[in-house]
């Protein structure tokens, strides 16, 4: 692992680690919706414990008073599914929307490993390019974060809604979806829609400020990485100007919409902001709804 | 008519088809900026791409000027001239001089269209178009006698005289006799070898005070052919007239008849020919039988001459180019090339 990275965890892990605290101490249940208490033993009986639990069936078995313990429902997975298109790699400032995709699933990963929960991710581009089935630990972790860090996709589109359908084929416990994109794809809304109804679907957008204001350039010719169209863009006309900012914003506008209709948590981040404030000032919110 | 000193350099142009693929049909290549801009697998919204298209348009604009530019400069190369050949005469042709008369009688309308006179204008017309390499000129006569146009090879200047001579500005009377003298003068220091004169009148002398035989001699000595041509029908004929100094309109009845015998006299002593012309059409047929037996055998060669014409195409190209560079820096501000 290269040093800078090895330099970028450590900052991620303080921000994971300020962030756990907010969660845990506003109850990871409030903020995650998980299923309630699940059973977790009988032990015998000790003085104290309610009598409303006493376990009659294992009493009059062994002779002895047992009781029922429970436990919350402690084993979340939480399942990231990561745009890893071409169209990610943008940045008008010095951090591009791929590092800050890692860093929010950095931040939720380190979060996830301090309490216990399970890390599944997908990165996707027009393909599924990585699968990794949840599984524990630090370690686990770890790699997924180097990883996604080096990444290189070798698709050229986003089917976002690829990676839904598998994503909603294969979880069948309710988990935390965090969906981390650009959201620069189509025809998605039904699969995540239908992937709300059943887990606490995330949805991430990462954007730019290019993405909304085109800077007032000459004339050049762009292309797309992902469908290889070319625009001549033309930043110095008023009326180009006026009509990307148009284009996007009614793409954005539906989205927000989509999103609230859907009942699905949307969080906004530019490139520009500081993700874990983002972060740590969106779970605040979320906390207290 | 145009022509190229290298023709060679036309085969640049054959580089043009390639150079346009190669630098502004860039489908694949690097010459652009990686920048997403369109929704991947998105069958509901509208491509950005279809919503202004002025700068792509802009683009395209200049750069047909500048490929014509290019084109142009590339003619410029191939070094067009304009070729013009002429005719250079290297024998001498004959002096001619046609001595016309423009007495009163001449307006005799017995000549379709008009009258005597302007049929043989346009007939005299006819006979200096025929005519190459010969230099001609114009005495008209009438009671004087006077030199138009002397011998010239400006046969435009010729024409323009021809067209402005007028009945009766010489007064009234027939100076058969002076109108032949008055030639003779402008033929007697010519270097030309063959050199002969058509005389053309309706009339007797009756004015002037050199007899038409006595000029006729002086025309053998000095080696002057008098062809002779005597026009107008027998008996009575109407005329009318514009005095042009006057603006006096005349007309009458004209019984005249011409001295056949004194033309045919001054052809044969000279050694040319009386002919009688009694309509157009004979007249016509006259010139022309004039002009066969007068032809001469002439030598000539073609002078190519060219005229480089390049400077125009270097400034037409100069010009799209540098509007294409200023246009992409200026309006257009691009950045990358």
């Amino acid at each position: 692992m290269d040093p800078l990275f090895l330099k970028k965890i450590k900052k991620i892990e303080l921000i994971a680690v300020k962030l756990v605290e907010t969660l845990i101490s506003g109850g990871y249940r409030s903020v995650f919706h998980g299923q309630g208490i699940e059973f977790n033993e009988v032990r015998e009986y000790m003085y104290g414990d309610d009598v409303r639990l006493i376990d009659w069936n294992v009493t009059s078995r062994m002779g002895n008073p047992y009781t029922k313990t429970f436990r919350e429902e402690r084993e979340l997975i939480l399942f990231s599914i990561i745009d890893i298109s071409p169209s990610i790699f943008y940045g008008s400032g010095p951090v591009n929307k791929h590092e800050v995709a890692a860093l929010v699933f950095a931040v939720l990963g380190l979060a996830a490993v301090y309490n216990n929960d399970k890390i599944g991710t997908v990165f996707f581009s027009n393909k599924i390019e990585k699968w990794v089935p949840p599984a524990k630990g630090k370690k686990h972790v770890l790699s997924l974060i180097n990883d996604l860090f080096s990444f290189a996709p070798q698709g050229t589109g986003s089917n976002l809604d690829l990676a839904l359908k598998t994503v909603s084929r294969f979880l069948k416990k309710r988990s935390i979806c965090v969906v981390l994109s650009d959201f620069k794809t189509g025809d998605y809304w039904k699969r995540l829609s239908f992937l709300s109804q059943k887990h606490d679907v995330i949805a991430v957008k990462i954007i730019d400020d290019n993405d909304l204001d085109f800077p007032r350039t000459g004339l050049i010719p762009l292309q797309d990485p992902e469908t290889g169209d070319v625009l001549y863009s033309m930043g110095v006309s008023e009326k180009f100007r006026k009509n990307y900012n148009k284009y996007w914003m009614d793409q954005h506008n539906l989205w927000k919409h989509n999103c609230r209709r859907y009942g699905i948590a949307s969080l906004e981040l530019n490139t520009k902001d500081d993700a874990g404030l983002k972060l740590y000032q969106f779970f605040q919110r979320r906390k207290q709804l | 008519m145009w022509s190229f000193e290298y023709p060679a350099a036309l085969l640049l142009l054959a580089l043009i088809p390639i150079l346009i693929y190669s630098t502004d049909w860039q489908k694949k290549s690097g010459a652009r900026l990686i920048f997403g801009f369109s929704i991947w697998g998105n069958s509901a919204a509208e491509s950005i791409r279809n919503m202004d298209r002025t700068p792509k348009n802009l683009l395209i604009f200049t750069r047909i000027l500048f490929w014509i530019g290019v084109t142009v400069l590339i003619i410029a190369a191939a070094g067009p001239t304009k070729v013009s050949k002429r005719k250079i005469y290297l024998t001498q042709g004959a002096d001619i001089i046609i001595v016309l008369d423009e007495s009163p009688s001449m307006s005799a309308q017995d000549f379709k269209p008009e009258n005597r006179f302007e049929a043989a204008k346009s007939v005299i017309k006819q006979f200096i178009h025929d005519r190459k390499n010969d230099k001609i000129g114009l005495v008209a006569f009438s009671k004087e006698a006077s030199l138009i146009v002397p011998p010239t090879l400006n046969y435009n200047y010729l024409l323009d005289s021809l067209k402005n001579i007028h009945i009766m500005e010489l007064g009234n009377g027939t100076a058969i006799g002076m109108g032949i003298s008055i030639a003779l003068i402008h033929l007697e220091k010519t270097s030309s070898k063959k050199k002969f004169i058509i005389l053309l009148t309706d009339g007797d002398n009756n004015a002037g005070r050199i007899l038409p035989e006595n000029a006729a001699e002086i025309a053998r000595q000095l080696g002057v052919k008098i062809y002779t041509i005597g026009i107008g029908k027998e008996g009575e004929t109407f005329i009318e007239f514009t005095d042009i100094s006057t603006g006096k309109v005349y007309e009458g009845i004209y019984k005249g008849k011409f001295d056949e015998k004194v033309l045919q006299r001054i052809a044969e002593v000279t050694g040319g020919k009386y002919f009688y012309a009694g309509d157009v059409e004979m007249l016509n047929t006259i010139f022309k039988r004039i002009d066969s037996s007068e032809k001469i055998k002439s030598i000539t060669r073609i002078k190519v001459e060219k005229e480089p014409e390049q400077t125009l195409f270097i400034i037409a190209a100069l010009f799209l180019i540098l509007f294409d560079m200023i246009f992409r820096k200026t309006v257009l501000k691009e950045i990358v090339q």
